[in-house]
This record gives C-alpha cells, structure tokens and sequence, in this order.
C-alpha cells in the first residue's frame, strides 16, 4: 500500500488516471474522501458510525469499478459526491428511516451561515438554536435536505449541487427556495414562534 | 471509525474480489446505446407526425357542415387520436432517453420538451414531404386489423347517407360502369349509381377500394351518386394501391 506522501500535491484528476495504471493509488482517493463522505453521508441520512462505513465501503468499490466512466467535465469531487448521494438516498429509501437531528460536529459556523442566510435571527425575532435548527432540517424532505446540506454543510457551488444531484442549475435555484420555505413551515410547526 | 481501518478494508476487498474498473469501452458504449434510443425514438414520433399532417390535411373539411354540428365539433371527432398519442408517447420517450444521457440533466425540462417537439414537427415535415406519412397509414391501415377497426369507428361519422348525403364504405364489386355494389362501415349493402364523369382524374374504382360517395339516398339501398372520392386521401393515394378491406 502507498503512505500519504506518495498521495501529495497530486490533483483527483490525476489520481484517477494514476489508479486506472496502479490499483495502489486508489488508496490517495479514499483517503481524500473518507472524511468528507462520512460527514456528507451523516448529515442526510443520521445513519449509524457502522451504517455508514458499510455504505462507504460500497460507494468506494462502486467507484473504483467505474472509474473509466469518470467524465473529467466535471470535477472529480462532484462525480464522488453523486456516487455517494445516490447510494445514500437509495440506501436510505430501502430503510424508509428518517433522522431524527441532522448531525454534526463542530460546525457552530454553519448553523450561524444558516441562521443568518435565512434571516432567521430577524424573521423569528429570537435567537434560533443550533438544535433546533437540526431538529428541523432533520424534518425536511429528503429532496429539501440533500440541498441545504451540499449548500451550507458541503459549502458545495449550484454547478457542483447540479452536478451532483443531476439536475440542472435553475432547479437547484428553485429547490434551494422552496427547501427554505419549508424550513420555515417546519420552524412553526415545531412551534418555534416566528 | 478508525480511517486507516476503512481504507485497509476498502483496498482488501478489492484485491480478495480481484476487482478491476470496467473497461472505457463499456461506458462509451452505453451512451452510444442510449444516443441511439433517442435518435430512433425521435423518428417514430416524427412518422408519427408525419401521418397527422397527412390525416389532418385529407380530412375532407369541405364536408364538415354535412356530417357536424360544427367545425369545432367536425375538429374534435376527426382528429387522428391514436397517431397524437404516438406522437406523444414518443415525445416523452426522446424527453426520458435524453435525460439518461451524460449531459441530459444539464437542460431543463422545458427546453428538452419544446426541443424534441420541434425537432419531431421539423423531421415530420419532411417525412411528410416525402410521402412517408401516406405510406406508413397505408401499411398500418393495410396489415393492423387493430388499427383498421379503430379508424373504421372514426370514420363511421362519415357514413351517413340519410341525413348527410355521404356514404362511405368499400366497393364489393363493380356491376357497371354506372353501377357499383358497396358495403357501408355500417356493414350495411348498397346499389350506388354513378357514371365516369364524377369521378376525380386518376381514379379508377375497384373491388376493395375503400371510397366515399357524396349524393342522395333515391330508394331503398339505392344511392345516388353525385361524386365519389378515395376513403382518404387525396390524388397521392389514389396513385398508390388501395387499401383492402379484410373483415
């Protein structure tokens, strides 16, 4: 197996090309994205630490198996991420769950961007916690979801959402309004007094 | 998690299952696969069209007053359904192939819809320029009983000889050159007397010849003709074969 240096200062793109030569390099795409897949995966389906090391463990063979297929129009984190949400939400579909908190780990950030994109602070005219934030994203629609998650969470431009997701740019516009909307609904339903 | 365990995990399973990614060929292959459902699918829905025009336009609509209320009604019980709903289920074909493309979920849905009915009304056009339309209803007409059934009930609106003057049905036989036995879509028989003058220039009737006869009703099963015209069509079928009209 390769160590870290070997992964270094090497682009996705090109490391894509290095394992279509030699499986080994393959270990340099895991490691890019094994991290940031865990966290991805987490934060749309709430899954268990051994749930998503399964789904991870498939998503990584699925890409290795059709790597040839990766189209360098793209970017190779956008094709990664597809991957990755259409094995998740299938996944997920199967287990017909629904999380209960859109988890995270130190992103007080985060929900501070959400909190204040959304006009959250002035709409409510209160301070919106960061769990209750998450109690509602966990509420949303899966579809509503997925695109707060690559916005916010993923920090992901609507190109790349539109990459991933395989929908064209002014749906992921529309779907970015309409998923704040119901954020909004929920926020009521939940009886956060708006 | 322990990540070193996860990757160690990851590239085990491959070696241990000796995985290789497909070959490019695969892939390439596919979406030629896939070009090519969308590039067929869009020529049917074009035949498609193609036959509308040419239905659409040999409808008769200089008798319309005679069998429908209205233009709009006369509109609405002649318009060739069942060749709109291929036109339509292939639209929507070229629409669902085209989004499994590489780059298909890249458009919105608007414009791939009003792209493939564009393209589908353009290569229909020329279809029917070329006598495509005329040959495919023919065919579908000739060897589809299915078909033959459903368009004998459209055109059964024009088969009124009492109030209309029309009679429409296919020849049994000729008795002579002014009379003719026809069997109506109403399976019912009928003595039409007519004479060479009053048929359009190409004509020549026959046995089998699907035709319509415009005239008056003088007995019983008598009609008189006062012009007779191919079922469908005009001068273009008529130099074609006619249709035979198996029951």
């Amino acid at each position: 197996m390769l160590t870290q240096d070997k992964c270094n200062n090497k682009s996705d793109e090109e490391l894509v090309q290095l394992t279509l030569k030699s499986q080994d390099f393959f270990y340099c795409l895991v490691k890019n994205y094994e991290a940031k897949l865990t966290r991805y995966i987490r934060r749309i389906s709430s899954y268990s630490q051994e749930d998503i090391e399964d789904l991870l463990q498939e998503i990584f063979i699925k890409v290795y198996k059709n790597l040839n297929a990766f189209d360098d129009s793209l970017k190779f984190s956008s094709w990664i991420y597809r991957i990755a949400h259409n094995e998740t939400i299938s996944h997920f579909r199967k287990q017909k769950s629904r999380p209960q908190t859109v988890t995270s780990d130190n992103e007080d950030d985060i929900f501070n961007n959400i909190a204040s994109d959304f006009n959250l602070e002035k709409e409510t005219d209160t301070k919106i916690s960061r769990e209750k934030i998450s109690q509602v994203l966990a509420k949303l629609d899966i579809k509503y979801r997925e695109v707060l998650v690559l916005k916010f969470f993923e920090d992901k431009s609507y190109q790349e959402m539109s990459d991933i997701l395989k929908k064209p740019t002014s749906t992921i516009g529309t779907l970015i309004n309409r998923a704040k909307k119901n954020f909004f609904e929920k926020l009521k339903e939940l009886n956060l007094k708006i | 998690m322990s990540d070193k365990n996860l990757t160690q995990k990851i590239i085990e399973k491959i070696e241990q299952h000796k995985l290789k990614p497909k070959p490019k060929w695969e892939f390439i292959l596919k979406e030629y696969f896939v070009w090519a459902l969308a590039t067929i699918s869009l020529i049917i829905g074009s035949l498609g069209f193609a036959v509308v025009i040419y239905m659409i336009k040999n409808n008769d609509w200089d008798l319309y007053d005679r069998v429908s209320p209205s233009l709009f009604s006369f509109v609405f019980a002649s318009l060739p359904y069942f060749w709109i709903i291929l036109l339509a289920i292939f639209i929507l074909l070229v629409y669902y192939i085209f989004r499994q493309t590489k780059a298909g979920y890249k458009h919105r849905i608007v414009l791939i819809f009003i792209f493939s009915i564009v393209l589908s009304i353009l290569l229909g056009t020329i279809f029917y320029s070329t006598g495509l339309g005329a040959k495919l209803e023919r065919q579908f007409d000739e060897r589809l009983p299915i078909y033959r059934r459903l368009m004998d009930t459209r055109m059964r609106m024009w088969d009124r000889p009492k109030d209309s003057g029309i009679l429409a049905g296919r020849i049994l036989n000729i008795l002579n050159q002014q009379e003719l036995n026809l069997e109506d879509l109403h399976n019912r028989h009928w003595i039409v007397i007519y004479n060479q003058e009053i048929l359009p220039p190409h004509m020549t009737l026959s046995p089998n010849m699907r035709i319509k006869v415009i005239g008056k009703e003088i007995g019983e099963s008598r009609f008189q003709a006062i012009h007779i015209r191919p079922f469908m069509g005009g001068k273009r079928r008529l130099l074609q074969k006619s249709p035979v009209y198996v029951k």
